[in-house]
């Protein structure tokens, strides 16, 4: 009876997880890598969607969305030459991750529209249940 | 025969599932409060197990109307079977079902020890307003059939 | 007399013969419809109705695939029957004590 609920709920909780890697990449724009500590420059973080295939099982049409938070390798790191900088490697580049703030801009501004549009569903959905009262009334 | 007609047609299973309902909303307010309180865990009601439990309460009550014939509205005949319906329907409900646990949804925690998810629980508040509304919304219109037929006023 | 009823029922609805009669208006009451058949085949359906609605009730309250205008709009008909079966019980108790105290 209430499955609509649940369906908007878990776009809301995903994209809300989808704002929270933009966040931190934003965040983390501008931490330059340093090359003799041993570990992994920071690489840009995405969510990748996908339909919840559970509750597609039990033999309903309507289904909620999952999320993954993956890690984008694919695209090359922004190296800056700054041979000044003690971050320096060999080269005189410095090492910064792999993100541009401008997709990341227009990617929360997705995500925010994409919670909203969730929320209006999730309010429509409530509507309809408090109009079927009236059947009884 | 009063208990017969009071517990007739779903009416137990409404009452039950109203007060559950308002017992998690409590429990659920309880979490919203302490969105910002470290360390503090999200509680629930034991939801899925009060399902299982509506589940074998219909169940009982589907085995004992096989037993009577169709024509008699599948309402236990004598005093004695209706008490013992009644206490049947009470260990099925214990008050373990009401009382509030542990649970964590989706696993996540933050950097304040607290599992917090604001949409989940608001989520679970409004499904539990509605299925409360519904379970109210059902048992006012069987109790008005009750009148119905007493009053003998269509 | 049952002819010319006949004809203003079909006069003012075409298509619908009056009770017990074809659209030709020849009789096509069955072999062992009476009243109380008929009464007896309406209390039936009434508990049927009731039935249903319960089972509708249930399929909601444990979470099964029913919407939530099924299961109102499956209470609303069974208590409309009921209603309407109460209004014909008294329409007959009515009936009966207006016979009772005729004069013979």
């Amino acid at each position: 009876m209430l499955k609509g609920i649940d369906i908007s709920t878990s776009a809301l909780v995903a994209q809300r997880q989808r704002m929270n890697t933009i966040a931190g990449n934003i965040a983390a724009v501008n931490v330059s890598h340093d090359p003799n500590s041993g570990k992994e420059p920071f690489y840009r973080r995405y969510v990748d969607f996908q339909v919840d295939t559970e509750s597609l099982e039990d033999g309903s049409s309507a289904a909620g969305v999952e999320y993954t938070v993956k890690i984008d390798t694919d695209t090359p790191l922004r190296k800056t030459y700054s041979p000044g900088h003690p971050n320096a490697d060999q080269d005189g580049n410095v090492t910064y991750p792999n993100i541009n703030v401008v997709n990341e801009f227009v990617n929360a501004l997705e995500a925010g529209r994409a919670y909203e549009a969730n929320i209006s569903a999730l309010d429509i959905t409530k509507e309809m249940f408090s109009t079927s009262l009236r059947i009884l009334a | 025969m009063l208990e017969q007609m009071l517990n007739s047609k779903s009416l137990p299973l409404l009452e039950k599932m109203a007060a559950f309902a308002e017992r998690r909303q409590e429990v659920l307010a309880g979490n919203i409060a302490n969105i910002d309180t470290p360390a503090y865990k999200m509680r629930d009601l034991p939801v899925k197990d009060f399902q299982q439990a509506l589940r074998d309460a219909v169940q009982l009550k589907d085995k004992l109307s096989d037993t009577v014939p169709q024509s008699s509205l599948g309402m236990p005949v004598t005093l004695a079977d209706n008490q013992a319906v009644e206490t049947q329907l009470e260990r099925l409900f214990p008050k373990s079902l009401f009382q509030a646990q542990e649970a964590s949804p989706q696993n996540l925690t933050f950097q304040d020890e607290n599992n917090r998810s604001v949409e989940s629980q608001v989520m679970q508040m409004s499904k539990n307003s509605l299925m409360q509304q519904f379970a109210v919304e059902v048992m006012m219109a069987q109790l008005n059939q009750l009148m119905t037929v007493i009053s003998e006023r269509p | 007399m049952t002819g010319s009823i006949s004809q203003i029922g079909n006069a003012f609805l075409p298509g619908i013969p009056p009770v017990g009669m074809n659209e030709n208006g020849a009789s096509n009451v069955t072999e062992g419809l009476s009243f109380k058949n008929m009464m007896l085949q309406s209390l039936d359906n009434v508990n049927q109705l009731q039935v249903q609605s319960e089972q509708a009730i249930e399929a909601g309250l444990i979470g099964d695939d029913i919407t939530q205008a099924e299961v109102f709009s499956s209470i609303k008909k069974a208590d409309l029957a009921l209603r309407m079966m109460v209004q014909m019980r008294n329409k007959l108790l009515e009936a009966y004590n207006e016979i009772q105290q005729m004069q013979m």
